[in-house]
């Protein structure tokens, strides 16, 4: 970078090392401060676009549009509505440099929305103070601001499987019922969330007398089936709930009315009024560590964060305003209340359950959030009439994706769209599967609706059952291939559900494909979002791209094809030059340890470069992974003059052992071998296909696949492939 | 050491910058900057003092990425530490330095 600041009058611009710039202030105004309104504006170049700050709905491209930084309590918003929930005033420009904007308060971004010639970003009180992040790359800049705000904790192995909620799932009766339909029909589930009536009394982490009879009882066998079940928690207490109530306001835990200096009146959804507990206050972290620890002691596995803005305190609301916390006045401190709480509830949890991976899923948020949680896009959906919820699933995706940049790789939609009286499961059968076929591909699938709809997979019928459960057999086939860009995303930041642009930067084409992504960076999804459809219009970019489901089904890139689908489509495309591990299809993460795995391998052209993936393993709930404790696979394959190699080699990182697995090798769309040698010695030929475990390989002659399996294989091993 | 990347170049020669009285802005009450009339370097950090007391400090924290704070009251004063930042220590800058040229421009570069 090269920075020169103009003297009279100020003004900072910055070049690359070729001198070509990048960022500039808009002629002498790269400061103005209009009454309390301080004022930062930039040049706006003809072709500069913009990608990010965070969860925020409309296009990916940011250019032309603007946005307010205020967490608000949003039911049933539109596509392009703002502000929602989470505030991540962090944006990436085309022309290669990031900024952060650190300030707290109700900040704005006017990029391009005013003018041609400038963008801008305000704040109305507290400090101008924004970084810069030179890329020149996405990637890059998302690493710089990873850098800048912390590493995005990993999850919890079972937190990648699927899970079900309900707003009314507070009984254990249901409770157990749900966990029953599950396993009688085979479809896997690793979570069950209770909602916040799990507990009678705003907050004291009670459960509700008379909904269950012996919880820990019910968290126990649930558990030996393979569940892990996740409370929500809300960050107030209810005056109905004297005990507590007095107990916080005379310990002083709550913001106080600025006005009267007694504890703030806070009207919330259920409950009754309620005072909000003050995360700010240094004291308040081990009071509220020893109320959330209860449901944990009784086999409670992690927390859902809901209402954090806290909720009914959206714009419109300014009496909001009179809150005093410790560390500042609302309007200071709106969009860092929910972080403040997320962090206590992490740094709590990890202080009376040492080494013990966190599960937390949060609502409302402000940048830095990925140390201590997970994030969940809120209530969307058409309240009004839930049929029409379909613009909503589709502005889901482009909403992920940004999520993504603003470092919440670990991000959940809410399968079914939350919003919504179900009056007809047929009528509401097929926007349902279409939800859940693209919830699969986030990284944390959750169901869930509002109220008592009931919404798990057997009520839509025998046909959207079939589906559904395979899209989420396919998500635990994915397993060992999520769980290693889940590292990936600690190591580095990037998103796991990826806008193609992050990956093909110089493609004009990729940044309009806004309802498609990629998963990692070898599989596109383009999950179906329009009503009745017959095909999707997806876009491939550059290289060579096979058809998931039909391998002999090959496109070239760098163009939009209509791909036809029915019900059952979700187009999945495997970039040439690829290798995918998979696992069996579980009725939970790791029900089985020693699974086998699948490589599928997918080769790039002959004379191409190697393909390569880096599997990797830990331990799954502990922290050890942030010491680096874990274990890779290796996978490579290559052309040589007769044919082709692959290698796997294993990494051991600081004493983690590598679990042992059987392989099964799976060369797609190549040429029948004439011989196969593991480590120099012959593999025998099966003339049939076979689900024996012997070290033997299979011509799939009808689908030019080779199929090898190599039980108990060494760490590192060598196969040779000579073709005929 | 690692190859610095950046080059902050500092202009003292007067000059109007094209359209600067056009920007269809209303300026009546508004504050900026204006002219820098001197500036510090303290390690990796350089603080400009404009016009009435305006502060603007530029925090070089590694070959790829600043700080900017701008301040019209020149305290750098803020009620509470980030919530968002934990980590300022990137790689590549030691400190600053300032080279002047001949047309009376300054360079700084990190080292």
């Amino acid at each position: 970078m090269i920075l020169r600041i103009n003297a009279r009058p100020f003004r900072l611009s910055i070049f690359d090392k070729y001198q070509r710039l990048l960022l500039d202030d808009y002629q002498e105004n790269g400061f103005v401060q209009k009454q309390a309104d301080k004022v930062v504006y930039k040049t706006l170049k003809k072709d500069e676009f913009f990608l990010g700050l965070g969860e925020k709905g409309g296009s990916l491209n940011r250019r032309g549009q603007s946005f307010t930084m205020w967490n608000s309590d949003k039911p049933c918003y539109s596509a392009d509505e703002d502000p929602l929930y989470k505030s991540i005033p962090f944006f990436l420009s085309s022309y290669g440099y990031g900024v952060f904007l650190d300030n707290t308060y109700k900040t704005e971004f006017k990029m391009g929305s005013e003018s041609e010639d400038y963008y801008s970003f305000q704040v109305p009180g507290g400090e101008m103070v924004y970084y810069v992040m030179y890329g020149p790359d996405y990637k890059q800049i998302i690493g710089r601001y990873t850098q800048l705000t912390g590493q995005p904790i990993m999850p919890p192995n079972w937190a990648l499987g699927f899970s079900q909620s309900r707003g009314l799932l507070t009984r254990e009766d249901l409770t157990r019922d749900i966990a029953e339909g599950y396993r009688s029909r085979n479809i896997p589930c690793d979570i069950i969330y209770q909602d916040i009536g799990w507990t009678q009394h705003l907050q004291d982490f009670n459960w509700r007398e008379g909904n269950y009879e012996n919880p820990r009882k019910m968290l126990s066998d649930l558990a030996d089936k393979g569940f892990k079940v996740v409370v929500s928690q809300d960050p107030v207490i209810s005056q109905v709930n004297e005990s507590q109530w007095f107990e916080a306001d005379s310990l002083g835990f709550f913001a106080t009315d600025i006005r009267t200096g007694e504890s703030y009146d806070m009207p919330w959804p259920w409950g009754g009024n309620c005072g909000v507990v003050d995360f700010t206050h240094p004291e308040v972290a081990n009071w509220w560590g020893e109320y959330q620890q209860k449901p944990i002691n009784d086999g409670v596995k992690g927390f859902w964060t809901d209402m954090g803005e806290p909720a009914w305190s959206n714009e419109e609301d300014v009496d909001r305003l009179n809150m005093q916390h410790h560390a500042g006045m609302h309007d200071e401190i709106h969009n860092v209340y929910g972080l403040e709480w997320d962090r206590i509830v992490t740094e709590q949890f990890e202080k009376h359950n040492p080494n013990t991976r966190i599960f937390q899923m949060t609502r409302a948020a402000y940048a830095g959030l990925q140390r201590y949680t997970f994030g969940w896009s809120g209530d969307a959906g058409n309240g009004g009439n839930i049929l029409n919820g379909w613009s909503s699933l589709a502005g889901q995706i482009p909403l992920a994706l940004s999520s993504g940049m603003g470092l919440i790789p670990f991000w959940a939609t809410d399968i079914s769209g939350y919003c919504g009286d179900i009056s007809s499961y047929s009528g509401f059968a097929e926007l349902y599967t279409r939800w859940l076929q693209f919830g699969a591909f986030n990284p944390l699938s959750r169901i869930h609706h509002e109220g008592n709809n009931a919404v798990e997979p057997w009520l839509f019928g025998e046909e959207v059952l079939e589906i559904v459960k395979e899209a989420i057999e396919l998500k635990y086939q994915l397993f060992p291939y999520l769980y290693s860009y889940s590292r990936e995303a600690y190591d580095t930041g990037l998103p796991i559900m990826r806008a193609l642009i992050l990956e093909y930067p110089d493609d004009a084409e990729a940044l309009k494909a806004e309802h498609q992504f990629l998963f990692g960076s070898e599989l596109l999804v383009a999950p179906v979002v329009e009503q009745y459809a017959s095909i999707k219009r997806v876009y491939l970019p550059a290289g060579e791209w096979v058809d998931f489901h039909d391998p002999s089904n090959i496109f070239r890139g760098r163009q939009w094809i209509d791909y036809p689908v029915d019900l059952s489509t979700v187009p999945i495309f495997v970039k040439k030059g690829s290798i995918i591990p998979m696992m069996p299809v579980m009725q939970y993460i790791h029900e089985e340890d020693n699974y086998p795995l699948t490589f599928m391998v997918f080769p790039a052209n002959n004379g191409h470069q190697a393909t390569e993936f880096s599997l990797y393993e830990d331990d799954g709930e502990s922290n050890n992974y942030k010491r680096d404790q874990f274990g890779k696979r290796i996978i490579q394959y290559s052309f040589n003059n007769s044919g082709a190699e692959l290698k796997v080699s294993a990494q051991e990182t600081n004493g983690y052992p590598l679990t042992q697995r059987d392989y099964h090798i799976k060369v797609i769309n190549t040429q029948e071998p004439k011989r196969i040698e593991l480590n120099g010695k012959k593999i025998r030929q099966s003339r049939r296909p076979s689900d024996n475990e012997k070290l033997q390989w299979y011509w799939d002659k009808e689908n030019n696949t080779c199929v090898i399996t190599i039980p108990e294989p060494d760490k590192d091993l060598k196969l040779t492939v000579t073709h005929k | 050491m690692k190859l610095y990347r950046l080059l902050l170049l500092v202009c003292f020669t007067w000059f109007l910058l094209p359209g600067a009285t056009g920007t269809g802005m209303d300026r009546s009450e508004d504050i900026r900057p204006g002219n820098i009339l001197a500036y510090k370097i303290d390690g990796k950090e350089v603080v400009f003092t404009c016009e009435n007391d305006f502060q603007v400090k530029l925090s070089i924290l590694g070959s790829d990425v600043i700080k900017v704070w701008m301040d019209p009251k020149g305290e750098f004063m803020r009620s509470n530490p980030s919530f968002a930042v934990v980590n300022e220590a990137f790689e590549g800058i030691e400190e600053v330095n300032i080279q002047e040229t001949p047309q009376a421009m300054k360079y700084i570069q990190g080292r």
